[in-house]
């Protein structure tokens, strides 16, 4: 008793904190690894404080993961889409996009092409794992290599598959200068290198990928650390080697460095004595897959760089084509009477011709603002028919065919009586820029079809161009008065000579039909009975100031017109798309004038 | 109250030890805070589960540390220094937090409030062991003594940054060793 305390009393200090801390050491096996680091960045430190410590802290974190797994998810399921659209059994959409890169010579040898073929060969078998069929890579001699892909195309993802050499290296952090796991405070030590660093490059590589085997490497989730790892294993030879090496440097720190870059910085644990392994550190699943990807399929001969990237674009599908089609805002009624380009009634006194190329934007104006005014005003009451012709002039501007194609094929669509359905398609869809190729022939084909032209004798006409020559030749036939598109005669002379200097209005152009029908009226009292004087109906537009400019225009003194309009309340307040009668000289209000409300 | 006293010390020093160095390149900050998480995630959750005696505690004030030492690092207010006793001073905080609002919890009939000391099961003897042993190493240290063990446990802190920690100074730290020292010489028991 007595010897045995004297005993106890003479333990060292020493002796006793070292023997508490081989007992505490036994709280290790307790101590788990840290889980993925997730900053909770919605938590303020006051917030912190002042709540209670719940679950439901932990819920947050978890719901950010939550939110993390989705935002994966949903790009997963935008590049799933993306690479889905490519799969279809249309002719692939989308560009082509080809990047060429150059294998760089590398501690002054020249790649042979030897060299060559195995790059190929590796960067096939990496770019493989994308899952991108009609991917394809080509050898250019004497040093480059081609990637073509067509279709949509995560570049990021293929070039982060390419540009990595895949030169793998363990590299031995040495103790004396940065410490180690088991002295941490060595004084002066230098700061271990984070994750992505550049690895000092005096340091020595004691293991290279070139010594794992590729089989085994694999990415994996980590179950109990729910991390993203890369599994690796050294062939036999160098497992030996790895063991003995790691039996020497247990608690020091090493880098797993991937081109020079540090992957992660892990300590030895103990000898790995099986060659086998683990690099853990920042990987999500897709980082952890291509560097599995890159270990298996080797390291490249030598370094790639990107020389060019280019993506043509080839016409574009079906679908892109069917989708870029506007339906017309304004169409041609189809109750009126029509024979192939001529609209309204054929015993209608005065005749309209108006010159028109499909790609001119002015005609494009017409077709929308004027047309719907003379139809409503002069070609339904039986007064006006109106004929088309055409006037193949943008042709001539940049050499190509589509106004003649898109005359053509109206022409073919007129075949079949569908001549105004087709030509309202036609103006709605045509390029603001009056580019040629909204006129291509898939597109002029795919407008016949919105207008329910029969398109199996369509296709025929269209494509065998069976009224090419008629459009030329009628361009030819155009009046040498015609300024440009639209042009508009009638009887052979220049109607509606545009008052704003650029396409002629309304108002031009009704003015001159007014004329024409007090001739054709004078011409032929027989035919024509005296009819009891009836208002005409005019909509106002946008270019239209007040009521006392219209009726000057038409020549109606203001009080008459203000007999014939009881309904309008405010003269000074006009606004577009109003329809205002314009009595006729000599109208008196005896009838009762029509309400607005019966106005077509 | 000698806790007290010693949690507004160290609050100071928190400020000093972490006082502000201008950080311009922020994008490294997420970066470089994540490396230090991972190579000091289990010397703090060590330190935090030998103070409270539990898993789940001592997982909690861990994340809690983590969380706090981010937000601290984000607005720049960085170690001077070493890491890992700027890392401890935010964590002793929270410990003592939870041990205060524990022995509250503790006048209400509560049961297990230990969770670490539940049978963890058969096959887990040297768990068992260990906590056995640690009970007994808690109750013969009162906690100054055994905390300063704990830290110089803790991967060669010295005593000048165990002081740090403990808001006391470094000779302040020896004695206390000693005096753990003397404890334990009389009780072999814990140390044989």
């Amino acid at each position: 008793m007595n010897e045995k305390q004297t005993n106890v009393a003479a333990a060292s200090d020493d002796e006793i904190l070292g023997a508490v801390r081989r007992r505490l050491a036994g709280v290790e096996p307790l101590v788990p690894s840290p889980q993925a680091w997730r900053p909770d960045e919605s938590r303020t430190d006051r917030a912190a404080r002042t709540s209670i410590r719940t679950p439901a802290r932990l819920g947050g974190l978890l719901s950010l993961g939550v939110i993390a797994a989705l935002v994966v998810v949903i790009v997963g399921a935008g590049l799933g889409a993306r690479n889905g659209s490519t799969g279809r059994a249309t002719p692939v959409p989308g560009p082509l996009t080809t990047l060429v890169y150059e294998l760089a010579p590398a501690n002054g040898a020249q790649p042979t092409a030897a060299d060559l073929d195995t790059t190929v060969q590796i960067i096939s078998d990496r770019l493989a794992t994308l899952g991108a069929a009609q991917l394809v890579v080509t050898a250019q001699p004497p040093n480059q290599v081609s990637i073509s892909v067509p279709g949509a195309v995560d570049l990021v993802a293929l070039r982060e598959l390419v540009d990595q050499s895949g030169h793998l290296e363990f590299v031995l952090l040495p103790p004396e200068t940065y410490g180690s796991y088991s002295q941490q405070y060595v004084p002066g030590a230098t700061a271990l290198p984070a994750v992505g660093d550049a690895i000092d490059p005096a340091l020595p590589a004691q293991f290279t990928g070139d010594q794992l085997d590729p089989a085994r490497s694999v990415a994996a989730k980590d179950t109990s650390l729910g991390q993203w790892v890369v599994g690796f294993a050294f062939k036999d030879a160098a497992a030996a080697e790895f063991a003995t090496w790691t039996a020497a440097h247990v608690n020091d720190y090493f880098a797993i460095v991937l081109d020079g870059k540090v992957l992660e910085v892990p300590y030895v644990l103990n000898s790995i004595a099986d060659g086998a392994g683990e690099i853990g550190g920042d990987f999500t699943e897709a980082s952890a897959q291509r560097l599995a990807t890159v270990l298996k399929y080797g390291q490249l001969p030598f370094p790639l760089q990107l020389v060019s990237t280019s993506v043509a674009t080839p016409p574009p599908s079906a679908d892109a084509l069917a989708s870029s089609i506007v339906t017309p805002t304004v169409a041609t009624p189809s109750d009126l009477p029509s024979s192939g380009r001529t609209l309204g009634d054929p015993k209608a006194p005065v005749t309209l011709d108006v010159w028109v190329d499909f790609r001119c934007a002015a005609c494009e104006e017409f077709q929308v603002t004027t047309m719907p005014q003379l139809i409503s005003n002069y070609v339904r009451p039986g007064e006006l028919k109106i004929a088309y012709h055409d006037f193949v002039v943008i042709d001539g501007n940049d050499g190509t065919t589509a106004s003649r194609d898109a005359a053509s094929a109206a022409l073919c669509a007129a075949d079949q009586g569908k001549f105004w359905a087709y030509q309202d398609w036609l103006l709605a869809n045509q390029s603001p820029s009056e580019a040629p190729g909204a006129f291509s022939l898939d597109r002029l084909t795919e407008l016949a079809r919105r207008a329910d032209v029969d398109m199996t004798s369509f296709d025929t006409c269209l494509k065998s161009g069976r009224h090419n020559a008629d459009v030329l030749a009628e361009s030819k036939q155009v009046p040498s008065s015609a300024v440009g598109v639209p042009s508009f005669f009638i009887d052979g002379a220049v109607a509606g000579v545009a008052s704003s200097g650029s396409v002629s209005t309304y108002a031009d152009l009704s003015a001159a039909i007014d004329a024409a029908l007090a001739k054709a009226a004078a011409a032929s009292p027989s035919t024509t009975p005296t009819a009891a004087p009836t208002l005409m109906i005019y909509v106002v537009t946008s270019a239209d100031k007040s009521l006392a400019d219209i009726a000057a225009r038409f020549g109606v003194p203001l009080a008459q017109f203000e007999m014939a309009n009881p309904l309008i309340e405010n003269y000074n307040i006009i606004l577009p798309g109003m329809t205002i009668n314009i009595p006729p000289p000599g109208w008196l209000p005896t009838a009762a004038p029509p309400s607005q409300s019966d106005l077509p | 109250m000698e806790m007290v006293a010693v949690e507004r010390g160290s609050q100071e020093l928190l400020e000093r030890v972490g006082s502000a160095r201008s950080f311009d390149d922020v994008e490294d900050v997420g970066a470089s805070f994540e490396a230090l998480y991972r190579q000091r995630y289990r010397d703090v959750y060590r330190y935090s589960l030998l103070m409270l005696r539990s898993a789940e505690d001592a997982e909690d004030v861990t994340g809690e540390a983590f969380q706090r030492a981010y937000a601290a690092w984000r607005s720049g207010h960085r170690p001077a220094g070493q890491a890992l006793p700027w890392l401890f001073l935010i964590t002793r905080r929270l410990v003592i937090d939870r041990s205060r609002r524990r022995r509250l919890l503790s006048w209400l009939p509560l049961a297990s409030l230990h969770p670490a000391r539940e049978p963890a099961g058969e096959a887990d003897t040297g768990r068992t062991e260990f906590w056995l042993w640690f009970d007994r190493f808690a109750e013969e240290l009162p906690a100054r003594q055994r905390e300063v063990l704990i830290l110089r446990y803790q991967r060669d802190l010295d005593d000048e940054h165990i002081g740090e920690i403990l808001g006391i100074s470094s000779s302040a730290v020896r004695s206390l060793v000693a005096r753990a020292c003397e404890r334990l010489r009389r009780n072999p028991e814990i140390w044989r």
